[in-house]
């Protein structure tokens, strides 16, 4: 709907004023500090606040990071996912606060490390729903690293890991100096379980600081990053391999194209349904959206759980298949219902418009 | 769309759900109605699309248990929103559900 627009812009620029935060989750010893510590000294990354939660009354990353930069705030009381959610919220307010004094250096991002034990899911969710925070941060990714000598066998024991991978917008390959991450068929596991992620592959952190920031969702060109990964995605099966013996057995990634164009009251109702029906259990969600009453300015949709990002839209469609597509990472969900779904919300609306219309011209 | 499209639908529909939700039912058809059977419940209940000629169409969940259930369930739902929170209050009154928060 064109009128539309100028609201839209103005969400747009509204989502440029805040302050980017990025997720860096991992497994133990997977190499986020490591990574952490080499970008924090990328000249791209001087203006960036770290949050670091560890486990233990006495944190060793803060060290390990071989910085006294005031920017740095270690949360070592428990868990992020755990216990200490409000801490993370107290800790970002006061971020923010002195910032806004000018006690501390500005900064123009922050990024959270979380513990390597850490489920990202509730942490995204609450940063995604304090109203404390609202208006000033955005969640803007998950980078998570995964390490070519170890990362199957932690897919294999610990559902952290599954977790940490399948909701990740970046995943990082560490030490893949040490071992080929193909012999154990990492790649392959890691893209079954986030189709949408690119693996990034590096050797003692190094990487390029633009491959994993500023790629969000909030960019409105059709030429970002981000929306160019949606469109290497396979959308023609589910990437669920089966495999009873693996934690990532319950962990499922689902994609599909939709090439009809979706009302507007039917995305709110799909997504209303979503969320009261999966909840917990629908780990991510993201989507290009044609929309009936928006042709040639896709949606963007973002969740995790029952939290949906106010939807965004691209100035431009970035391929000429203006299809909708959907990719939804769950906890044993099945993914053909989601389609179904769709097309009963979406089927329903039409028929209502439909007579709707039908009614106006008679009377 | 027919009511054909619509029943098979329904089906599908339902049959995905009960996966979502985590609750061993029997799914079956009845005509136009889909009929599930929770594993270890004795009443049944039966879910229907109802159109008539120009009119619009809605949906009814309904049961034969106790008069409590079945109050609660007398009214038709306008949508497939509506239904399948019926539905699952009918087989599952104690779930948690969750609303859709809009966050940041």
């Amino acid at each position: 709907m064109r009128s539309t627009r100028p609201l839209i812009r103005s969400v747009l620029l509204l989502a440029a004023e805040m302050t980017p935060v990025t997720v860096l989750t991992g497994f133990l010893g997977s190499g986020k500090t490591t990574l952490l510590s080499k970008l924090i000294r990328h000249p791209d990354m001087a203006r960036t606040a770290v949050v670091i939660n560890e486990f233990g009354d006495v944190g060793l990353d803060h060290i390990l990071l071989e910085s006294s930069d005031e920017n740095i705030v270690e949360l070592n009381s428990g868990c992020l996912c755990c216990t200490i959610r409000g801490d993370l919220v107290v800790t970002l307010e006061d971020l923010l606060a002195r910032r806004q004094r000018g006690d501390i250096m500005n900064f123009d991002r922050i990024i959270i490390e979380t513990t390597g034990l850490a489920d990202p899911v509730p942490i995204l969710h609450a940063l995604m729903t304090d109203k404390a925070l609202a208006g000033a941060i955005r969640l803007e990714g998950v980078v998570t690293t995964v390490d070519a000598v170890n990362g199957a066998a932690t897919l294999d024991r610990h559902d952290e890991s599954v977790r940490q991978a399948a909701v990740a917008d970046r995943v990082v390959l560490t030490k893949t100096d040490l071992a080929d991450p193909e012999a154990s068929n990492l790649p392959e596991r890691l893209h079954a379980l986030n189709p949408a992620a690119p693996v990034l592959p590096v050797t003692q952190g190094e990487i390029d600081p633009a491959q994993l920031f500023d790629a969000g969702l909030y960019d409105p060109s059709a030429k970002s990053d981000a929306v160019q990964d949606w469109l290497k995605v396979d959308f023609t099966h589910d990437h669920h391999h089966h495999d009873p013996n693996r934690h990532d057995d319950s962990i499922r990634a689902h994609a599909f194209t939709w090439t009809q164009p979706v009302h507007a009251v039917a995305l709110t109702l799909f997504l209303e349904i979503l969320a009261e029906h999966c909840g917990p259990d629908l780990l991510r969600l993201k989507g290009i959206v044609n929309l009936v009453e928006s042709p040639d300015s896709p949606a963007i949709i973002h969740g995790v759980q029952n939290v949906i990002h106010p939807l965004l839209w691209l100035d431009a469609w970035p391929d000429d298949t203006h299809d909708s597509k959907f990719v939804f990472i769950t906890k044993d969900l099945p993914g053909s219902w989601f389609e179904t779904l769709l097309e009963a919300v979406n089927a329903e609306v039409a028929e209502t418009i439909a007579r709707r219309d039908n009614t106006s011209n008679l009377a | 769309m027919t009511d054909d499209f619509w029943n098979a639908r329904l089906h599908v529909l339902l049959d995905g759900a009960l996966q979502v939700w985590r609750i061993d039912a029997e799914l079956t058809r009845d005509g136009a109605a889909c009929v599930l059977r929770p594993t270890g419940a004795s009443a049944p209940v039966f879910v229907r699309r109802v159109t008539h000629d120009g009119d619009a169409a809605y949906w009814t969940v309904s049961s034969e248990s106790d008069s409590a259930l079945a109050a609660l369930l007398a009214q038709p739902y306008a949508g497939v929103q509506g239904m399948l929170r019926a539905v699952r209050d009918a087989l599952d009154p104690t779930a948690n559900t969750q609303r859709l928060v809009v966050g940041g």
